[in-house]
């Protein structure tokens, strides 16, 4: 396959999914079609990919839908509703808590810098454009010298979803990682800290995606 | 309809939903309540889907539903009304996935494959076994494809992502899914040959 017929195939491999579901555009649905008909390979994925569909579409893996039960919908709406209403006659007495918190926030500040020592932060707390919404955490890890790559990455697998980026047999690794919640990252990493072959693992940053 | 394709998503309805989204706006809460009708069975079973749980999925479609409440004004009709609700139910299941670490319903322990005691697997239990390896985001993905039956630009918008983005998504979901399911299917023949 020369470099055209395999961009070609990539880019119909990438349509796949949408050809299975059926939102092609004309153009786009004659490419894939006349693809398939020689490629063995997509053949196969869009099987595969057909049989996702019918499984996602198939009621089973819910056990059962309970019937719609507007009640506790209407129930928030209106409470919603309320609280607009009551934030609304509350408003002079809202204004006066709002001006007494930003003195006593003031005051604090003033105050309360020059006699409490400056807490370091844990880490350190980086943003970028980033079309993957979720926080990702950037970690440094430490493996001893004997760990072979396989062993190296079977223990990263543990992390969960990371991606390196330096190389894995490196001295000092450093990785991206996805994760629900700090806690849960910690108790992931004493995890890999208990491994044999580990010799240290630690957050160096959190990185906050931006739009 | 190519061969692969099962159901057509022909999205009739449109202008109707577009009504009734113009009346929510105006705060009829009947027509909250017709809507949330017509979306209570698919929304909830893409959320269940995420999140493997009667209650969490019931309180997300009233939570999505809440936020079309206070939304519709907002609605600026250059996408389908579904695409817009199920957006909002892709972000609110994330968010509920990033806060509580839910899993998706998980009758996919690897051992019941690999020994075949118990259940007689059909292709698509192999396939649900692989999407369950998938990470919220992947399976959020597929779901927007193949459940709600969106082209790659309405993902792009309903997810916010770029749409090489969404296709790069699919691409790695598919190559996760596969080697799950080799790694599954050589488990199930070793087990087979000890036997």
């Amino acid at each position: 396959m020369n470099n055209l017929q395999s961009s070609e195939h990539r880019s119909i491999d990438e349509l796949l999914p949408w050809y299975v579901n059926n939102t092609l555009d004309d153009r786009e649905r004659v490419r894939v079609e006349r693809h398939l008909k020689t490629c063995a390979t997509c053949q196969e994925n869009a099987q595969l990919w057909s049989q996702v569909q019918s499984a996602v579409r198939r009621d089973s893996p819910v056990p059962f839908v309970p019937e719609p039960n507007d009640s506790a919908l209407l129930d928030a709406v209106e409470k919603d509703g309320r609280r607009w209403y009551a934030d609304g006659a509350r408003a002079p007495y809202l204004v006066a808590a709002s001006v007494l918190l930003v003195i006593t926030a003031a005051v604090f500040f003033t105050v309360g810098s020059r006699v409490t020592p400056e807490t370091p932060t844990q880490f350190e707390t980086v943003t970028s454009e980033s079309a993957d919404p979720m926080v990702q955490y950037i970690i440094e890890m430490r493996f001893k010298k004997s760990a072979t790559p396989e062993q190296r990455r079977g223990i990263l697998d543990t992390l969960g979803n990371v991606t390196l980026n330096t190389p894995v047999d490196a001295e000092l690794l450093t990785l991206h990682l996805g994760a629900g919640s700090l806690p849960e990252l910690q108790a992931r990493i004493d995890d890999a800290r208990a491994l044999p072959h580990v010799i240290d693992v630690r957050i160096v940053a959190v990185h906050l995606p931006v739009d | 309809m190519n061969e692969y394709s099962t159901i057509s998503d022909g999205d009739s309805q449109h202008s109707e939903e577009r009504d009734l989204l113009d009346r929510i706006a105006s705060q009829e809460c009947e027509a909250l309540t017709e809507l949330y009708r017509r979306y209570y069975g698919r929304l909830f079973k893409f959320v269940y889907r995420m999140t493997g749980s009667h209650s969490v999925a019931d309180e997300l479609v009233n939570d999505v539903m809440l936020i079309v409440w206070k939304g519709a004004s907002s609605f600026r009709g250059d996408s389908k009304v579904s695409t817009w609700i199920f957006g909002i139910a892709y972000r609110q299941s994330l968010k509920r996935l990033s806060k509580k670490q839910l899993s998706v319903v998980a009758d996919s322990d690897p051992d019941n494959f690999a020994s075949g005691e118990g259940r007689n697997l059909e292709q698509e239990d192999w396939v649900r076994f692989g999407l369950d390896a998938l990470p919220p985001v992947q399976r959020l993905t597929i779901c927007l494809v193949f459940y709600v039956g969106l082209s790659y630009e309405e993902i792009a918008k309903v997810t916010g992502c770029p749409v090489n983005t969404v296709k790069t998504r699919m691409f790695h979901a598919r190559k996760k899914m596969k080697e799950r399911l080799e790694d599954s299917a050589n488990a199930a023949h070793k087990g087979r040959g000890v036997q």
